[in-house]
Order: C-alpha cells, then sequence, then structure tokens
C-alpha cells in the first residue's frame, strides 16, 4: 500500500506539487492524469526516491520511506525515454538491477531471460539498444523493471513515443502483465483515453493539485469541476457560459443564442447562490430532432463529420445567424442531416452538469 | 553526358580545389621533400647527394639512437596513459560526482588555463618552479623543510618534470572531450541506474566508460601521434639534457637539422618518427576495434 501525505514539491520559487495526498491499494493500477507540466511526473519521481518532497511523508506500507534511497524502496520503473543502458546488451540490460543485488551470474541471466520470454523479447536479447525498434525497447524497459520482482512498478508515460496503434497493444500488454502479476501499478499519461484503459484509478493534476482521485467511471459521469470535466472524455464536453435565472420553482439557463430549463427534479446545491453558471453536456448526450419539442434549442448544422460508428455534428446554437457558440454532437449514423440544415437539440436533464463559473466546482 | 549534369557532378571538386592545392603546397609537398631530403646528404653545404638509405643505416648505427629511443617511449606511454587517466579523472569528477553543475564547470575552465598559455609562458612558469638556484620555488620549499643544498631538478628529474608539465596542460583537451560525451547521456539513464541500485562505482564502470570509448580512442591516437612529434616544451626546458637523458626522436631529428644542419640526417630522423606512430595509430586502432566503429547499425522493423 502506497500513501502519500500533504506533499508539495518546489523548484526555487514554482511550485511543481501542492498538498498531494492519495491513497494505492496493493494490487491497484492508478493513473497520475493531467496535461504536460501538471506535476505527474514530479509526483512519480517522490515515490521513487529521486526526487526528496519539500513537505509532506510517503509511506509504503504503512513505513515512512522519504529518506528511503531509490533502490531500497523495491520498485521497479520505465521511463519516457525508456532509459536503457546504451552500452550494455538486452539481456544484460535486463540482469542489471540483479547483478546490482549481487544475484550469482547463472542465475540472474536465467531470470532476465524468463522476464525476456514473458515479454516476448527472448530473440532479442543479444542486440544492443541501439538496435531496436520503439516498441522493442520498451518492451526492454518493461523487462528490467520487472526482472527484481519488484513490489511497486512505476511507469512515466510508457506508451508516448509509440505510434497509435502501437500504443493500443502495449496498453492492454501492461494491463494484462499487471494482473497477472497483480503488482501495484502507478502510470503516468497526459491521454485520457489510456488512463481510462488501463487504469482502476485515475488521479487528475492540475497546477500540482489532486482535482479528483476516483475509479475512470465516477471521474466521467461525476467529474466535480469544470477542468476534471473538460478533461475526461473525448470529443470533450461541450461547454457553454450562461445566466442561471430563478423564477419561482422555475431555474432557467439562458445563454448566447439558448434558453434552457432545468427538468424539477433535477437537484442542485443548496449552497449555490450566484448567477453565472457554466452549462456541461457531454457529446452524446444531445440528441438532434428535425422538428421543434419542448425545451428544446434550435440549432443550424455547420459541419457534419463520418466517424465510422458514429457522426460528428456540429452545429451552431440560436435562431439567427450571428451567434459563435457552437457544441459538438454525436449520434447514430443513421440520422441524416447535412450542412446549413436548422435541427432542434433536445438535452438529457440528468446527464447534463452546471458548474458555478466563478469557482469551476460543480452545483449538480 | 550533357553539360548540365556534367556541371552539376564537378560542383564538389570545385568547392574542394582550392583546399587540395593548399593541402598539396603545405603539406604533400613538403612531406615528399622529406622523403628526399632523407635519401640524400644534404647539409651545411646546401649541396644534396642521393645516398639511399645511408642516412638510414647511419642512424642504426648511431651511438644515441638506443637511449634516445628509451627516451622517447618512456616520454610517449608515460605522458599518454597520465594524460588519458587525468582528463577522464578530472572529467568524471566535474561532470559526474560533482553535482553541483556550475561548480563543475568553474573546474574545468581552471584546468583550461594552462593549456591556453602560450608555450613559453608555460615554460617559464615551469622553469621559475624548479630553477636549480636557492631562490627556486621548489627549491625554497624543500630547503625550508631542512635541506643543505638546491636541487638541481631538470638535471635529476628532467623528464619527470616534463611528462607532469605536458600532462597538466594536456589533460585538458580530453577533458573536455569526455565532459562533453558524460554530458550527453540522459538524466534519465542515470536515475534508472539508481533505482535499479548501482553504486557510482558500477556507474562509472558500466554506464559513462562505455560512452566514453570512442572518445578515448580519439585522445588516445592524437595524443600518441601529438607525442611524438612535439619536442618545443622539451627543447625549450632542457634542450635535451643533460646529454641526451631528455632528448626525444622528434628533437634529435630537428636538432640535428637546425643545430648541426645535417639536414639529411634530421630528415631520415623524423621519417622514422612518422613510421613508429604511424604503427602505434594502427596498433591502437586494432586494440580499440576500430572496424566496430564504423560498422553500420542493425535497425530493423
Ligand atoms: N528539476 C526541475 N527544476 C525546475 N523545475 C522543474 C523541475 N522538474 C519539474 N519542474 C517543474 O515542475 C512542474 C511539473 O513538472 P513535471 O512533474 O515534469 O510535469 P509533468 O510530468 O506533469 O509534465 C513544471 O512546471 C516543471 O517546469
Ligand atoms: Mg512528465
Amino acid at each position: 500500500m502506497i500513501k502519500l501525505e500533504g506533499i508539495s514539491k518546489k523548484f526555487g520559487d514554482t511550485t511543481a506539487l501542492e498538498n498531494v495526498s492519495l491513497d494505492i491499494k496493493r494490487g491497484e493500477f492508478v493513473a497520475l492524469l493531467g496535461p504536460s507540466g501538471c506535476g505527474k511526473s514530479t509526483t512519480l519521481m517522490i515515490l521513487a526516491g529521486l526526487l526528496r518532497p519539500s513537505s509532506g511523508q510517503v509511506y509504503f506500507d504503512g513505513k515512512m520511506v522519504n529518506n528511503v534511497e531509490p533502490k531500497d524502496r523495491d520498485i521497479g520503473m520505465v521511463f519516457q525515454s525508456y532509459a536503457l543502458y546504451p552500452h550494455m546488451s538486452v539481456i544484460d540490460n535486463i540482469a542489471f538491477p540483479l547483478k546490482q543485488r549481487k544475484v550469482k551470474k547463472k542465475e540472474r541471466y536465467q531470470k532476465a531471460r524468463e522476464i525476456a520470454a514473458m515479454l516476448q523479447i527472448d530473440q532479442l536479447t543479444d542486440r544492443m539498444p541501439s538496435q531496436l525498434s520503439g516498441g522493442q525497447q520498451q518492451r526492454v524497459a518493461m523487462a528490467r523493471a520487472l526482472a527484481k520482482d519488484p513490489l511497486f512498478l512505476l511507469l512515466d508515460e510508457p506508451m508516448s513515443n509509440l505510434d497509435a496503434r502501437l500504443k493500443v497493444d502495449v496498453r492492454d500488454e501492461i494491463r494484462r502483465l499487471q494482473l497477472k502479476l497483480g503488482i501495484t501499478t502507478i502510470i503516468v499519461t497526459h491521454d485520457q483515453e489510456e488512463a481510462m484503459a488501463v487504469a482502476d484509478k485515475i488521479a487528475i493534476l492540475q497546477n500540482g493539485k489532486i482535482q479528483q482521485y476516483g475509479t475512470p467511471e465516477e471521474l466521467f459521469m461525476k467529474p466535480v469541476n469544470l477542468f476534471v470535466a473538460h478533461f475526461m472524455g473525448n470529443p470533450p464536453m461541450n461547454i457553454l457560459k450562461c445566466d442561471f435565472l430563478r423564477n419561482g420553482n422555475e431555474r432557467v439557463l439562458s445563454g448566447e443564442g439558448f434558453v434552457y430549463n432545468i427538468l424539477s427534479t433535477k437537484k442542485l446545491s443548496s449552497e449555490f447562490k450566484g448567477a453565472k453558471v457554466v452549462l456541461g453536456a457531454r457529446p452524446h448526450h444531445i440528441q438532434i430532432s428535425k422538428v421543434q419539442q419542448e425545451n428544446s434549442i434550435p440549432a443550424k448544422v455547420v459541419l457534419v463529420e463520418q466517424l465510422g460508428r458514429e457522426k460528428l455534428i456540429k452545429v451552431l446554437l440560436g435562431d439567427n445567424e450571428n451567434t459563435t457558440n457552437f457544441i459538438r454532437i454525436l449520434s447514430p449514423t443513421d440520422l441524416n442531416v447535412t450542412y446549413d440544415e436548422r435541427v432542434f437539440l433536445t438535452l438529457d436533464s440528468e446527464a447534463i452538469h452546471i458548474f458555478d463559473e466563478e469557482t469551476g466546482k460543480v452545483i449538480t | 553526358m550533357n553539360l548540365a549534369r556534367l556541371k552539376k557532378k564537378s560542383y564538389p571538386y570545385l568547392f574542394l580545389a582550392p583546399f587540395a592545392i593548399l593541402t598539396l603546397m603545405f603539406f604533400v609537398i613538403p612531406a615528399l621533400a622529406t622523403l628526399w631530403m632523407a635519401a640524400t646528404n644534404l647539409d651545411r653545404k646546401m649541396k644534396a647527394d642521393f645516398i639511399g638509405f645511408g642516412n638510414f643505416q647511419r642512424i642504426f648505427a648511431d651511438i644515441n639512437i638506443l637511449p634516445i629511443i628509451k627516451v622517447t617511449l618512456i616520454y610517449v606511454f608515460f605522458s599518454l596513459v597520465l594524460t588519458v587517466a587525468f582528463s577522464l579523472l578530472l572529467a568524471i569528477c566535474t561532470q559526474y560526482l560533482v553535482k553541483n553543475k556550475k561548480l563543475g564547470a568553474l573546474y574545468r575552465v581552471i584546468w583550461l588555463i594552462p593549456s591556453t598559455m602560450p608555450g613559453l609562458v608555460y615554460v617559464v612558469f615551469w622553469k621559475y618552479i624548479f630553477n636549480p638556484t636557492p631562490g627556486g620555488f621548489a627549491n625554497k620549499i624543500v630547503m625550508y623543510f631542512g635541506l643543505e643544498q638546491p636541487i638541481s631538478w631538470f638535471n635529476d628529474a628532467g623528464l619527470l618534470i616534463i611528462i607532469i608539465a605536458g600532462v597538466i596542460s594536456g589533460a585538458s583537451g580530453g577533458m573536455i572531450l569526455f565532459s562533453a560525451s558524460i554530458n550527453s547521456i540522459p538524466e534519465d539513464v542515470y536515475k534508472a541506474a539508481r533505482v535499479d541500485g548501482a553504486k557510482d562505482r558500477s556507474i562509472i564502470r558500466d554506464i559513462i566508460l562505455p560512452a566514453l570509448k570512442w572518445p578515448i580512442m580519439y585522445v588516445t591516437v592524437t595524443s600518441t601521434i601529438g607525442l611524438f612529434a612535439s619536442y618545443n616544451f622539451i627543447l625549450l626546458a632542457t634542450r635535451g639534457g643533460p646529454v641526451v637523458d631528455t632528448t626525444t626522436l622528434a628533437l634529435y631529428g630537428y636538432q640535428q637539422a637546425f643545430n648541426r644542419l645535417e639536414y639529411g640526417y634530421g630528415a631520415a630522423i623524423s621519417v622514422i618518427v612518422v613510421i613508429i606512430s604511424l604503427l602505434l595509430t594502427l596498433l591502437l586502432f586494432r586494440l580499440f576495434d576500430f572496424n566496430k566503429l564504423i560498422r553500420p547499425p542493425r535497425i530493423e522493423d
């Protein structure tokens, strides 16, 4: 079990991490997700012991390990650049951690060969790293990290240097291995799809702070703030600024080119007293209709893109020509709409998210 | 072949031509002239008769030649080993062991000073330190500690001083090259090694030194050639004395040609110098497995 407690990290006057706390259970696969520069790698380096936190504690299995050297933390690590030792053959790379542990020569090569076989690189063991493709290097790096049977596996953007197709294969492979070995794994990624695909839990970071920590479903269905809502999902959630109008029991959202009545069954946070909100609606939670319906929003189609399984339709909101508010909708391919066509949108009241514009916090 | 293609094909040669002419004038012709001179008895009378291998026979009969070759080999070998070892030490210390990058860089700059000094100034500096009179720096020190008589340093340990002075000024070149190579090892590789439990010793042996193989070869080969051919410092410091105790083959050739004006004989000696350093260079290439360096990488799929 891993526990981060109030971790902060400063580099000079830049604060890379601020009060980060995280609980990771044994055998869990956790993704640290966030845009570039949000502090993911810094968190991982602190877990590895390659960086010291400015404040806060790191616990492994209940023991404080702030001052424990990386080599004594029982971790395997894969770097974004793979960081293979360039002048050692593949087998020597894999055996290197064992050599440092003074494992006997015969034993360590046998172990290295077993791991190589598990990762299907046993026919490459005599090559030098410079003679390997990116995907092969990635496997060697994984093999090296797993060679000493570590308690924890730390992966820093292990797939960002692979092409799209290979990425999917490798991430499935990593997940398969993780489940097979039951090894507690922490992966750093900026790709929400990757995180959703492999992780049991995701911690979303922004500006050195954890925004939300939970299962992929939780993050996707119940984002706590605008940042999480926008970061999770592709294409991203539609975001519309609007005024929040209270009229007796009616609650109305009014923005550029649209007016929307929130159904009375939808509960909102009683604490919210403001007048400015942001409406969030996922592209597949919006229905397109050719006829006007109750509480529907008029719009004009400006782009139709065939994605294969579904259609991506971009529409401009409003009756008149000079609005600029547009949203993206994913709809079944059998829906026939064409460029410039007038349509009506209905929002699933249960699936929409409303955020306080000032704080970005969710109020639904 | 049409004109346009001819023009295109001839461009590289046109660009190279000026340098080819310069090389011819200042390298090929003097080299050929030296070879020709070595086969003549050209001397102060400036009359050159062809004597074939006469000069070379004379070299083998020269009673000075054995001690001089011995001095040369000692000088080259120890200078080489110490220069490479010392520049490695400096590079590893300042680039890897000292974690403060600015401090390491400052230290390297300090070590660059001797090599930026004009040769003459550098010799004067060493001659001052090891001045044989009681006023010399080294003598002041040893006499402060109770020695009665000043030491005639250059007479007693001339070759040692020459080697040390050469190593100190010569180490900075290798140091810069090695530092740059160490610096080009990605930071992540060190991090990976730390996670894998490697200690400094293992990092230096398994990661840094293998990365320095080709730079070390380069420095070793160029130093070997340079050391065989150099005589300036020795000439200014000891003139090869006492007797021939600090005379290297290159210096001997110089002295024969320009002090004794035996141009033919001097030329023959320098031909020997070239042959020896050529053979040693080939040997070093063998030793470093040079073929591997120029072999293309094997990248598949
Ligand atoms: N060694 C360092 N020195 C100074 N600033 C750093 C250093 N490492 C990271 N940072 C800063 O800390 C922040 C977080 O970096 P990092 O953890 O690498 O982000 P991520 O991996 O999420 O892209 C960035 O603003 C980065 O510039
Ligand atoms: Mg990073």
